[in-house]
């Protein structure tokens, strides 16, 4: 029973966050790439970006129905803009010197995206998926709370509507520790796939040390 | 004349606004012919790096013009390669990545060997040493085969032994026949290296004095030739 609520919850957010880290970060790429794009978008993203994702169940549900496309919808939507503006930042922070380098030598556009902006902004994209996934995983419960008849979040509610406080206490740790578990998963993937960063994230929220063994300052990804 | 590898003619630079401008180079021309070493000496801020990023194709002049192999310089290119004062190597590709940045397929072994880089082909930037890091910025700049390096103060912030052994390679990188081009306000390292010396003066920098030198290889910084030299330099220098 527990196990079929968490397992259903698992999926919307793999499907909604997936999705948004699929269209997040090319778009995020290209508005730091070029700036000139940001006097276009900029103000219709940082607009969409104050909606909580949660104000857009009631439109989502008579867009999409009530069944996964409206919950995944509501993912998407938590997700897209920490990984959108992440990645940007990312982009953005490359250093002027490295893309003189890029300049200077008549990079072609593959070369400079693999060998520059892709590797150059990933940290800040880590940054952002972690965000990104704290955020899906608060906006699924909210989701299920408001209208479903499965998941973690409709667990909660149907123990409180039959007031058992002690499966909602369940659901609640399953919610924070499934949180934990899936932002250190992200932060062992990202010292496998950045082998160069010295430990400035992926700091381990348990051990407060990095894959390295240092200790480190907590980053600010786990809010 | 067929042999001038490089051309500046009266060339002048001015940064900012009206109200605020600054004119960093005003009327400079000369020329470099392959196989010179040709050392630009000045005080910092004479504009000595701009005009080294004009050959570059990094920046362009308010007036007059460069030109590399009879063509106007009108942005970088691959026959003028350029080494920043700092090593630049992007961090997250290890040294052999970033000496391949410009070339995929090269066979990059003679090269490598050439610079003593072998055992950090694997290594990450930072785990390298200053001059481990220069040579390998340096490497990356000679993979296109240019036919002009140029240097920007490459040997600032290095110990006095690892200075020494990049002067030498920097020789014996000239010697393979690349005309070398470097900045520096450093009087000994002008001397150690150039064939000919360009002094310029402090802003609004232009040359002052275009000295051959006309002394033999490795130099011999207690020669009598040598501290000649050194004298009228700073006697040069002095007087402006």
């Amino acid at each position: 029973m527990l196990a079929q609520h968490l397992a259903i919850s698992l999926q919307r957010v793999a499907t909604g966050f997936m999705i948004a880290s699929i269209t997040a970060i090319p778009v995020g790429i290209l508005l730091g790439w070029v700036p000139a794009l940001r006097i276009w978008v900029g103000p219709t993203l940082n607009f969409l970006r104050q909606i909580p994702p949660v104000a857009w169940i009631p439109l989502f549900i008579m867009w999409f129905g009530i069944g996964e496309a409206s919950k995944s919808a509501v993912i998407f939507y938590a997700a897209f803009f920490p990984i959108l503006l992440n990645t940007q930042l990312g982009v953005e922070q490359i250093p002027k010197s490295y893309w003189e380098v890029s300049l200077l030598y008549r990079l072609p556009f593959i070369t400079s995206l693999t060998r520059l902006v892709l590797p150059g902004s990933a940290p800040a994209v880590f940054t952002g998926l972690r965000l990104g996934m704290g955020m899906s995983w608060r906006a699924l419960v909210a989701a299920e709370m408001l209208a479903a008849s499965s998941g973690l979040g409709y667990l909660i509610m149907s123990a409180r509507s039959l007031v058992r406080i002690d499966e909602m206490v369940v659901g609640i740790f399953l919610v924070g520790g499934i949180g934990i578990l899936i932002d250190q998963l992200f932060a062992v993937l990202e010292h496998r796939v950045l082998p160069w960063t010295q430990g400035v994230s992926g700091v381990s929220i348990i051990t407060g040390r990095n894959a390295y063994g240092k200790r480190t300052s907590p980053s600010q990804t786990s809010i | 004349m067929a042999n001038e590898l490089l051309q500046v003619k009266q060339v002048s630079k001015v940064f900012g606004d009206q109200q605020e401008a600054v004119t960093a180079l005003q009327g400079v021309e000369f020329s470099i012919s392959t196989g010179e070493f040709v050392v630009i000496l000045g005080p910092s801020g004479c504009g000595k790096t701009t005009l080294l990023r004009m050959l570059a194709g990094l920046e362009f002049p308010s007036e007059g013009r460069c030109f590399f192999d009879s063509g106007e310089i009108k942005g970088p290119g691959l026959q003028r390669s350029y080494l920043f004062q700092e090593p630049r190597l992007f961090p997250w590709l290890t040294v052999e990545q970033n000496i391949r940045l410009t070339g995929a397929q090269k066979d990059i072994a003679p090269l490598v060997a050439k610079m003593g880089l072998e055992k950090f082909l694997k290594a990450y930037p930072h785990q390298l040493s200053g001059g481990m890091a220069k040579r390998a910025s340096l490497a990356r700049a000679l993979l296109p085969n240019p036919k002009t390096l140029l240097l920007d103060e490459p040997l600032a912030n290095l110990d006095g032994a690892t200075k020494y052994a990049l002067q030498q390679e920097l020789l014996r990188i000239w010697q393979t026949g690349i005309t070398c081009v470097l900045v520096t306000h450093d009087v000994d390292e002008a001397l150690a290296l150039a064939t000919r010396i360009l002094l310029f003066s402090p802003r609004p920098g232009k040359i002052i004095q275009d000295a051959k030198i006309k002394l033999a290889y490795p130099r011999n910084d207690l020669s009598s030739m040598y501290i000649d030299w050194k004298q009228k330099l700073m006697k040069w220098i002095r007087e402006e």
